[in-house]
């Protein structure tokens, strides 16, 4: 292909799209490019994430998005990178602050990273959330989601519960750079601790399900009188039960994780995991819209200009808990 | 064949076609999304998002000209940050000091990786997949999760908006990051085109083993490069901590395939003595415009790496069609 063949080319592409122009989105107003149309309305709300597609969030936290589109009449769109790529989330939230959205929901994936970007978008006027994770020094109205030390310490009791007053040591796997993740380790050491367990230094699984397995099958060759596991991202659970299934623990070890998807779920039916606790994502991610539209929409007023005032019409704080479940209420998870 | 009478490098080809096929996609997608497209806030988002990978692409290109690459450097961005925020906030270095301490041990990096690669031999995949890991875990082990309320005199680096006026009373608010890069870009272009030295680069990269028999000292070349490299990194690991406020211990996660990337668009080869420095400004334009327009088009980001992937394949195959035409 010739440089006059790209001119060529790209003149009928420039044809092609002033023809376009006539049937642009802007133009026509409320339409969607990847089909996320909820109603006809231009009112269009953006959760923003890294990882945006990462399968958790395509099973419980997209749907929840649509369910709160489809109830308010509005549109919900999904942007930013999918790969954890902070400079990338940063850019994402940036630029569609810059297209000026009804309200934007971050999953704050870095506390401290993204604090610029949401409070410049604060201050074009544009309603910020966070939700799953908090960026608490920022300028955003409201975080929605779990407590992570408050996750660590249901953890540490459903551990205790099943040690059945056996002592020991304890390790922890997760994705030890993480905030949310270092949150739910205090909160976990909180519970166990005074119970006169020791609980080794977290062991990094990279947030993922191969190095997961990897690295628990290498701390239960080192650790053989371990009595305890636990798993603080999504991933650790899947990996910790394939290494305890192939050590020939199952049973003998107890076993706690976040998160309860249908692999988690089958381990513990199995009697290779003892109990998951679970974030009520869905609720999360939809009363993230919610709260956002009540932004935009509520009748409650505090001064002459609340925006100005800085006095936001929503709570500020959402803590939408956690659920355990145990062998004994697998069944029900699992039907559901 | 010495240094001083190699004739300055040509802009490649792919880089010029790049810029314009941006060019007009450029118009196609303001015609669609005019007032998205090209508000002056789109456009500052743009370009203060850039200056990162930018940066990095800078010293890639410069590494890909002589025939390497290395895939520690989104690693040894965050470790300077990090470093430096930790010296900073937690030790409480003066902010140049820290500044240089950072930047000095990211220049150590970068000659170990040279010295590894054109002393001890190691391939460049190898030795920087190596100090990949290397550099995260030192990341992780001085600042855990990362460093956080960085101090003014050193967020100022970063957060200083200089305003552009525009048509109609418009402003581009662009932040220092930004101009950092264009100066550093254009230190980089005179010094290749201008500098025998410099220009020895594009004789390595194309010929390493007649390099050396014509003279030049391909090793001493390529822990130059490295060592540059390894610097340029940790200079984009501080304008981003400057910028965020905080030095983050995954920022740089995945930057080396984008940056690797952006500089084969913009005309860089794996098999080295290609490439301009421009180019690779094109190539980092490229990418952040396709994310852009992916944005504003509210389209789902899964396009993104298939686009990306769909041209960089179509770049490069027609260019090896082209060379295969020319009988290159």
């Amino acid at each position: 292909m010739t440089r006059r063949d790209v001119l060529v080319g790209g003149a009928g592409i420039a044809l092609g799209g002033a023809l376009a122009w006539y049937v642009s989105p802007e133009r026509a107003g409320g339409r969607t490019a990847d089909g996320r149309t909820a109603s006809n309305s231009d009112e269009e709300y953006v959760w923003l994430s890294a990882n945006a597609h990462l399968p958790l969030f395509v099973a419980h936290d997209h749907p929840a998005l649509d369910l709160a589109a489809k109830e308010l009449g509005v549109r919900v769109t999904i942007a930013g990178p999918d790969a954890v790529d902070i400079p990338g989330l940063v850019a994402a939230v940036e630029q569609t602050a810059a297209r000026r959205p009804a309200g934007m929901m971050v999953v704050g994936w870095d506390p401290a990273a993204l604090i610029p970007a949401i409070n410049k978008a604060v201050e074009s006027g544009v309603p910020v959330v966070c939700v799953d994770a908090d960026v608490p020094g920022s300028k955003r109205l409201a975080f929605i989601g779990t407590d992570w030390h408050d996750l660590g310490m249901r953890q540490g009791e459903a551990m205790l519960r099943a040690l059945a007053g056996r002592r020991g040591k304890i390790a922890m796997l997760g994705l030890i750079e993480q905030a949310i993740d270092i949150a739910a380790f205090a909160g976990f050491r909180k519970v166990v601790e005074p119970a006169g367990n020791s609980v080794l230094e977290p062991f990094q699984d990279k947030g993922n399900q191969a190095e997961a397995a990897k690295v628990a099958a290498g701390v239960l060759q080192a650790h053989p009188d371990l009595v305890g596991m636990a798993g603080f991202d999504s991933e650790s659970g899947p990996g910790m039960g394939q290494a305890i299934k192939e050590a020939g623990r199952a049973g003998k070890l107890v076993a706690t994780c976040v998160e309860a998807e249908p692999q988690h779920l089958r381990l513990l039916r199995d009697g290779v995991l003892t109990a998951c606790v679970g974030q009520k994502r869905e609720l999360f991610t939809y009363m993230g819209v919610k709260a956002l539209y009540d932004c935009v929409h509520s009748p409650v007023r505090f001064t002459a200009d609340d925006r100005a005032a800085g006095v936001g019409p929503i709570p500020v704080n959402y803590n939408t808990g956690t659920y355990t479940v145990t062998r004994d209420t697998v069944h029900l998870f699992l039907k559901g | 064949v010495t240094a001083a009478t190699l004739a300055p490098p040509r802009p490649h080809s792919r880089a010029i076609d790049l810029l314009l096929a941006l060019y007009l996609a450029g118009i196609v997608v303001a015609v669609l999304y005019p007032s998205a497209f090209l508000s002056p806030g789109n456009a500052s988002a743009v370009l203060n998002n850039l200056a990162f990978d930018g940066i990095l692409a800078v010293g890639m290109m410069l590494l890909m000209i002589a025939g390497v690459f290395d895939l520690s450097v989104g690693a040894m961005a965050s470790m300077t940050g990090v470093l430096a925020g930790w010296l900073m906030v937690r030790q409480g270095w003066p902010v140049p000091l820290a500044v240089a301490a950072a930047l000095l041990a990211a220049g150590v990096g970068g000659f170990v990786n040279g010295v590894l690669v054109a002393k001890a031999r190691v391939n460049a995949l190898i030795t920087t997949l190596g100090t990949l890991g290397i550099f995260q875990g030192i990341t992780i082990l001085v600042g855990g999760p990362g460093v956080t309320d960085l101090p003014a005199g050193f967020t100022a680096l970063g957060q200083t908006e200089i305003d552009l006026p525009l048509p109609r009373g418009d402003r581009l608010h662009v932040q220092t990051p930004v101009f950092g890069l264009l100066v550093l870009a254009l230190v980089a272009h005179l010094l290749l085109q201008h500098t025998g030295r410099f220009r020895q680069f594009y004789y390595v990269g194309s010929n390493p083993k007649a390099a050396r028999l014509s003279g030049i000292r391909v090793e001493r070349l390529q822990i130059l490069g490295f060592t540059l490299m390894g610097l340029i990194a940790g200079v984009a690991g501080l304008a981003y901590a400057a910028r965020v406020g905080s030095a983050v211990s995954t920022v740089g996660q995945g930057a080396e395939l984008r940056v690797i990337t952006a500089v084969i668009l913009g005309g860089a080869s794996l098999t080295g003595g290609k490439g301009s420095v421009p180019g690779a400004l094109v190539g980092v334009l490229f990418m952040a415009l396709v994310t852009n327009v992916l944005i504003i088009a509210r389209v789902s980001s899964y396009w993104q790496g298939i686009v990306i992937g769909v041209i960089l394949v179509l770049a490069v195959g027609l260019d090896a069609v082209q060379t295969r035409r020319r009988g290159e």
